[in-house]
């Protein structure tokens, strides 16, 4: 279990993280969320104790990360930190090693890595080879082979295309299984949507949104409808308690006063009888993080 | 496997690999495999002649057959005619041949070679000739085998070289000093050569990591002292690799060149005194230590890569400085020189030389080294 409590990192006034707090228990993920430079990077650091915080505690297991602890800790960096010059077999041997995974180990476990991850290339093949989301997958699986217990993922998903990002959450729900506890950033909503338990969202270091991903939309009002019916664009921008209209192929997109407006518009939308499309939902998580962004500027 | 050992390992394999590392370990091999090429090659065209020789008189001729011939000649044993002699000069078997006439007590001797032979350096040969002449006459004359040996004895001749030191002779004896001298300054050389190419490699090895993230996973995987550790060790593993390489082919090279170099004819290990030694193998040990461990600071000290040379150029100066200055002390003894011969990063180069052309004694030395590892 990860718990972060109260922490505070300040590089100058507004920067960095304030009174951030989270818990992280075994076969969880937390997905963090948070325009550039709200402070994901900087919450990944201090909990790694690659930065020392101003205030506040990270415990794992009850107690701080220790030079002990190496071993259980998985961490894909930001930005790819690859030795170039070395193979594939090379360089995941090695970052095992440092993680205390006998070489003999990593080397039986690698080819099904290479597989799952359907990693383009040989194991002797030198990392500089390899195009950008091979690499990437390189790194992730050089995170991931010595099966750490606490996973720290910041932008997994950056540069993998849709059918790689779903081998990523394939492997990181399996991770999660394990009993692994996992926290990783994302700027993809729907992937954080989709494997996330718990979601944090920063603004300027400061916590705007906490909890999961259900309780987060449902604070918002089962307020949005996607309609197709015999109803046309004026009826609906004339429709009481009906604010936004906005046309999406055959369809429309709704914004609501609130959620009793929805009764009225079904029962007139469907007053003929059959139609192909009602759907009421909270906002999602799109549209959350610019409304969130929004409210504060 | 503890991850001191990991890194430690993971910088033998990286360097092992390259390319680059891989030529300037092998470099002193290849140099001396070229210089066999070429020595090997100047003898195939200028063997060592074969001859006969031939005599009326028996006894002579098995005698010169049976001297020493100090490796100028070979001679075919069983030819013993002038006549199956010079058929095999014509055919090209032989070389030449020596038909030695004796007539009462004169002996006189005629050497004929081919043109296009093997040419013959004949002061052996003579040699061997007038000795066993000298015997036969000696015997003639009835002198004892004590009498002879006294007659032919050679007058002895020695050079010796002195150094004054305050007053006092300094008695070394000159081809001492001249091994010494040779031995310091191959030493220096290659104390200069391992400090320059090592610095940088070990610089760049502890800086490989910065300015990327990589930087980020070692961290939070091994305690970066560790991390500088074992750095540290991978690269003196190497120097000790190399050592290792350049003097086996060192040593092999002086044996195989012994008789072929007429600078080292004279040079023999047993010249080298015991103290000159260990003069050299303290200061290669310390001065080699110190540079890479101090490249090693810098290295981990700057931010990127690229300010890796220039953070290191005020050491390579010191370490070229005192290469350079090694070459003075040998002729100069003045106080700058003195002096520097007692300050770390200076001493490696300065102090052996002077210990060797007898400028400074044994007490001086290990006092430098005790500043050193002070
Ligand atoms: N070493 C540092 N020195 C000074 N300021 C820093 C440092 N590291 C981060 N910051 C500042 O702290 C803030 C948070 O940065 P951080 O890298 O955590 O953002 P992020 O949420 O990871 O952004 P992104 O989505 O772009 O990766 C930024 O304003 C950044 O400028
Ligand atoms: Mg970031």
């Amino acid at each position: 279990m990860l718990t972060v409590a109260n922490l505070t990192k300040r590089f100058c006034p507004k920067q960095g993280v304030e009174d951030e707090s989270f818990t992280i228990q075994e076969g969880e993920i937390m997905g963090l969320i948070g325009q550039n430079g709200a402070g994901k990077t900087t919450t990944f650091r201090v909990i790694l104790n690659l930065l020392q915080p101003d205030r506040g505690t990270v415990l794992w297991q009850g107690h701080p990360l220790t030079k002990a602890d190496y071993n259980t800790v998985g961490f894909l960096p930001e930005e790819r930190g690859l030795y170039t010059r070395m193979s594939i077999q090379d360089q995941v041997v090695y970052f095992a090693a440092l993680r205390g995974q006998k070489p003999a180990v990593t080397r039986k476990a690698l080819p099904q890595w290479m597989a799952r991850f359907n990693v383009k290339g040989k194991l002797t093949d030198k990392i500089r080879d390899l195009s950008k989301g091979n690499q990437q997958k390189v790194q992730l699986i050089a995170t991931l082979i010595h099966q750490p217990k606490l996973i720290i993922l910041d932008e997994p998903f950056s540069g993998l295309d849709p059918v790689n990002a779903q081998l990523l959450e394939d492997s990181i729900i399996e991770m999660k299984q394990n009993g692994a506890s996992i926290i990783f950033s994302s700027h993809d909503m729907a992937n954080v949507e989709r494997i996330s338990d718990h979601l944090l969202m920063l603004r300027n270091g400061e916590t705007v949104l906490s909890g999961t991903p259900d309780e987060i939309r449902s604070q918002f009002g089962n307020t949005r409808v996607r309609l197709r019916s015999p109803l046309d664009r004026a009826t609906l921008v004339a429709f009481p308690g009906v604010n936004d209209v906005q046309q999406r192929g055959n369809a429309y997109e709704l914004t609501l006063d609130n959620e009793a407006v929805g009764h009225d518009l079904f029962k007139a939308a469907t007053s003929k009888g059959y139609i192909p499309e009602f759907s009421q939902e909270p906002p999602s998580l799109d549209e959350i993080f610019r409304i969130e962004v929004a409210n504060h500027e | 496997m503890n991850k001191f050992m990991v890194v430690t390992r993971q910088v033998i394999r990286k360097n092992i690999k390259s390319p680059a590392y891989l030529f300037s370990l092998f470099f002193p091999v290849l140099i001396i495999a070229a210089i066999a090429l070429f020595a090997f090659i100047t003898n195939k065209t200028n063997q060592t002649p074969t001859i006969a020789i031939t005599s009326n008189n028996v006894a002579l001729r098995n005698a010169l057959v049976e001297s020493p011939t100090h490796g100028d000649y070979r001679v075919n044993k069983a030819i013993s005619t002038e006549r199956v002699a010079e058929k095999r000069l014509s055919h090209e078997k032989i070389d030449g041949y020596l038909n030695v006439t004796t007539t009462g007590q004169t002996v006189s001797a005629v050497y004929r070679q081919r043109t296009n032979g093997n040419s013959l350096d004949s002061d052996t040969l003579k040699n061997n000739l007038n000795t066993l002449k000298l015997r036969q006459a000696a015997q003639q004359l009835g002198l004892t085998a004590k009498q002879l040996q006294q007659l032919f004895a050679p007058a002895s001749y020695k050079t010796q070289n002195v150094a004054y030191q305050n007053g006092v002779v300094r008695r070394q004896k000159s081809n001492q000093q001249g091994a010494n001298l040779v031995v310091a300054f191959v030493v220096t050389f290659l104390i200069y050569m391992f400090i320059a190419m090592y610095t940088s490699m070990i610089a760049q090895e502890t800086a490989t990591e910065k300015g990327s993230h990589i930087m980020e996973i070692l961290v939070s995987s091994v305690s970066p002292v560790t991390q500088f550790f074992g750095k540290v060790t991978g690269m003196l593993a190497l120097i000790v690799l190399q050592v290792i390489i350049t003097g086996i082919a060192g040593l092999i090279g002086m044996q195989y060149f012994n008789h072929n170099i007429s600078f080292l004819g004279n040079f023999s290990f047993s010249q080298i005194q015991p103290g000159m030694v260990s003069v050299l193998v303290a200061y290669f040990v310390l001065g080699v230590m110190l540079y890479t461990v101090i490249a090693a600071m810098l290295g981990s000290m700057v931010t990127r890569q690229e300010e890796v040379s220039q953070a290191l150029s005020p050491l390579t100066t010191v370490g070229m400085l005192a290469y350079v200055a090694s070459f003075i002390a040998v002729n100069s003894n003045s106080l700058l020189i003195r002096i520097g011969s007692y300050v770390p990063f200076l001493s490696q180069s300065l102090m052996p030389v002077r210990y060797a052309v007898g400028n400074a004694a044994l007490s001086e030395v290990w006092v430098s080294v005790a500043i050193w590892a002070t």
